[in-house]
């Protein structure tokens, strides 16, 4: 791939970005969330077209307009959402969408199915091709997906975070498939934010950052704090760092909390530490660590399996959502349009959703009519959302100015507490700024803070301190980390 | 807009169907309307065909707001109009009918109560449930009139007739005139269920749960308890509606006590949209088409072509709110 360019709207996800591949290898790609890697994967893979720039396969131009195009070239992708039909059973789903013709020879298919199980170290036989796709583990979708793959005479093979779900046992056993089928020369497109994986299993890596090619490195020639180097990036930020607050009596004290999944590991592993009062505190980590979870728990969203949590000494774990709110907690939700917002009503309704039971807005029962259109007003003005009048749909707005005025709620409303999750998603840099401002604004007024954001730069130029989220743990560095240092965690490295 | 493109729809497909069955649509016009609003008599009887689906209408579409599709409500009507008729036999007079009223709204509701439980507290979804519990509350009071209450004196699967003094009076009556209080109540409960949902707290909690049931959450409503609550006031409105049936129109319970009101009344909700006081124009069209309807039967077009436009509205609302649906997941 070559010069390869894309953009989205206002956003250039990729700029003249390459990426070579050699066959029979493990190639790894990283970078941070919105660094370009799965634009890049989806370009190759046929779901976008670039703009502009080629595609070499096998040394051959082409073009490839769909997936269907890309799996005829022998590329296929392994999405980090399987698409597996629960109802049919592991060889039904295998040859779905491939069936070899029109009346099935099931002996034929099982021959070969058998054959390519064997070829990455798999011994199916027909008491497992026969079982429902139901019953079966995250592991095995991911491996019935390979298969999948495999039946369709796959080549280069792009796994995209394929452990994000796996235990590391499940982890290892599959890196030993791939290495399995790049012996016998297919090619393994990795993208991933795990260094370990990296330097363990991949022979080069390609970093990209903010859409950018920033390097290509054999992995035998590099080291993981050189590749976070490379990933995290060093640009000089405007803003100046707080100095850290002095230590105090906690206003928020989390204990050992543990955040439950549907099944698998744990969301949040055993999450303990404290906020003062008036300090920002950022979270950092790559998306998907469990910050999410973590908010839910704390906002009384999502039950917590275990330990506590303390609000100016008292515990309040088992308090409801509404009387976390009425505690003065806040918050700027991780998913704007279902978490945060009701698209279909006007900025005036959507200004008090959550604060709807104050005193504030509510006389009893009753809304408080004037106080909560003059509300909407100031939160509206607050960031400078552009509306076309409080009476109309808040779906109507363009992204960034939904989350001014969802931010505005937030900082404006009095919080005592406030968590808030990507604020400046959608935001330009100005916006960013006056949004940070306000939120430092509060915590000098007493109030604490928690904000989470995948770009580590924006926390550490505005936030009195910085933790790390990384698979469900929370690490607390020390109070002077370096960004090298909370680069490293982020990824999984050691302090 | 979306409700006078579904109207428009309706229409058509109506006409549509008018013309496959070799009936001039003109025709059929001016018989719908002469037999419906051609004469005071006729109103008169437009408008009792519109109380009750006005008043399941409103239970429909309360439970509507809160994203809760309650197809139970002609179960709830039948066992409300059941249970008035009981308690306006046993207790006469006018403290018997208030009686008979609050025990059509308990049964209602607590025939609304496994669904709206089951919905909010195991994720049952409310339509099968509520679908299920129709079937059962039409062979229940089917047998329960046919043996244990039957009315010792009558031929038919009856209950007795209530007296004069134990029934709803006539709000105007003086032939050919003929109006019932009853769609006054309903008038009075439609104008109290759109201040509510505008101006209560609780009113706006439901809306947000219907609405955007996580972001509801995250703002602290108790998303549970508010379709549970949804669930019994839609029920308890829908049972409203049976006794009101039973206590200003029917006078007694019988087999066959509901032509289907329940049914229509989903069409009726679902084309008032988001405004309870569209439920009044709506279900007075569905009264309008029901009774010009047994004009139409002059003409060969069968009393099911109703239910055949009130089946259409429920289809195309069920593909907009699926849509919306997928395309918000």
């Amino acid at each position: 791939m070559r010069g390869i360019s894309k953009q989205f709207g206002r956003v250039q996800a990729l700029d003249n970005v390459g990426l070579s591949v050699t066959s029979g290898s493990i190639h790894g790609v990283v970078g941070e969330n919105g660094a370009g890697k799965s634009t890049l994967m989806k370009v190759l893979y046929g779901a976008y077209q670039a703009d502009s720039g080629e595609v070499k396969v096998n040394g051959k131009a082409v073009n490839i307009r769909s997936s269907k195009e890309a799996i005829a070239l022998g590329i296929g992708m392994v999405s980090q959402h399987y698409g597996i039909v629960p109802e049919l059973s592991m060889l039904d789903n295998l040859i779905l969408g491939a069936e070899p013709a029109m009346v099935l020879d099931k002996s034929a298919i099982r021959e070969r199915a058998g054959k390519i199980a064997a070829s990455i170290g798999l011994n199916y036989g027909n008491d497992i091709w026969d079982r429902d796709a139901s019953a079966i583990s995250a592991s095995e979708a991911q491996r019935l997906e390979i298969l999948k793959l495999l039946w369709r005479e796959a080549r280069i093979m792009i796994l995209d975070e394929p452990t994000a779900m796996l235990s590391p046992k499940d982890g290892e056993a599959l890196f030993g498939s791939l290495r399995a089928l790049t012996k016998e020369g297919a090619t393994v497109l990795l993208v991933t934010h795990r260094l370990p994986e990296i330097m363990e299993y991949c022979d080069r890596v390609t970093v990209l950052r903010g859409g950018k090619w920033i390097a290509d490195v054999p992995v035998s020639e590099t080291n993981p704090e050189q590749l976070s180097e490379l990933i995290v990036g060093r640009t000089v930020s405007v803003s100046v760092r707080p100095e850290p607050i002095p230590a105090a009596a906690p206003a928020l004290e989390v204990r050992n909390l543990s955040v439950a999944r549907d099944r698998g590991t744990d969301a949040v592993q055993n999450a303990s530490f404290a906020l003062a009062p008036g300090e920002l505190v950022g979270i950092a980590g790559v998306d998907g660590s469990g910050q999410a979870d973590l908010f839910r728990a704390l906002l009384g969203v999502t039950p917590t399996r275990e330990g506590e949590v303390l609000w100016q000494g008292q515990p309040i774990t088992s308090r409801s959502t509404s009387a976390r709110i009425e505690l003065g907690w806040r918050i700027l939700p991780e998913d704007r349009l279902s978490e945060a917002i009701v698209s279909d009503w006007s900025l005036i309704d959507n200004s008090t959703l959550g604060l709807h039971r104050l005193p504030e807005f509510a006389d009893g029962g009753k809304i408080r009519n004037q106080e909560r259109a003059a509300f909407a007003q100031k939160a509206a003005e607050k960031f400078g959302t552009k509306h076309g009048g409080l009476d109309a749909a808040i779906g109507g707005l363009s992204g960034g100015n939904q989350q001014r005025f969802v931010a505005a709620r937030m900082t404006e409303s009095g919080p005592k507490f406030f968590m808030a999750f990507q604020p400046s998603r959608g935001l330009d840099i100005a916006a960013t700024e006056d949004l940070y401002k306000a939120m430092q604004e509060r915590c000098r007024e007493g109030a604490s803070g928690l904000v989470v954001s995948f770009d580590l730069d924006e926390l550490m130029s505005h936030c009195h301190r910085v933790l790390v989220m990384f698979s469900g743990k929370v690490i607390v560095p020390p109070v002077d980390a370096d960004r090298d240092l909370l680069g490293r965690l982020m990824v999984g490295g050691e302090a | 807009m979306k409700q006078i493109a579904l109207i428009v729809a309706c229409v058509v497909a109506f006409i549509g169907m008018l013309m496959l069955g070799g009936i001039s649509p003109i025709e059929a016009a001016q018989t719908l309307i002469s037999g419906s609003l051609g004469s005071p008599r006729a109103i008169s009887g437009s408008l009792k065909e519109t109380t009750p689906l006005l008043l399941a209408g409103l239970g429909v579409f309360f439970a509507l707001r809160a994203g809760l599709f309650n197809i139970g409500i002609e179960g709830q009507f039948l066992l409300g109009g059941f249970a008035s008729a009981l308690v306006a036999l046993a207790v006469p007079g006018p403290v018997g009918l208030l009686l008979a009223m609050v025990a059509g709204v308990v049964a209602g509701a607590l025939w609304a109560l496994p669904a709206g439980w089951i919905r909010a507290y195991r994720n049952g979804h409310e339509v099968i449930t509520t679908i299920m519990l129709n079937s059962v509350a039409i062979a229940l009071t089917d047998f329960l009139v046919a043996g244990p209450v039957r009315a010792a004196n009558q031929t038919g699967a009856t209950t007795a007739t209530i007296p004069t003094s134990g029934r709803l009076p006539a709000l105007l009556n003086s032939p050919p005139w003929n109006v019932s209080s009853g769609l006054l109540l309903g008038l009075l409960l439609c104008a109290a269920m759109a201040w509510w949902m505008k101006r209560r707290v609780a009113g706006y909690e439901l809306q947000a749960v219907g609405a955007n049931a996580s972001a509801a959450e995250f703002a602290g409503i108790n998303v549970a308890k508010v379709r549970m609550n949804a669930m019994l006031v839609s029920g308890g409105i829908g049972g409203l509606g049976g006794a009101i049936q039973t206590l200003a129109f029917e006078g007694r319970f019988y087999q066959g006590f509901s032509p289907g009101y329940g049914f229509d009344s989903l069409g009726v909700a679902l084309l008032a949209g988001s405004n309870a006081l569209l439920v009044v124009p709506m279900s007075l069209l569905f009264g309008v088409l029901s009774k010009g309807g047994t004009s139409l039967l002059i003409l060969g077009v069968p009393k099911g072509l109703t239910n055949l436009v009130a089946g259409l509205v429920i289809l195309i609302s069920a593909t907009i709110r699926y849509r919306k649906a997928a395309s918000d997941a």
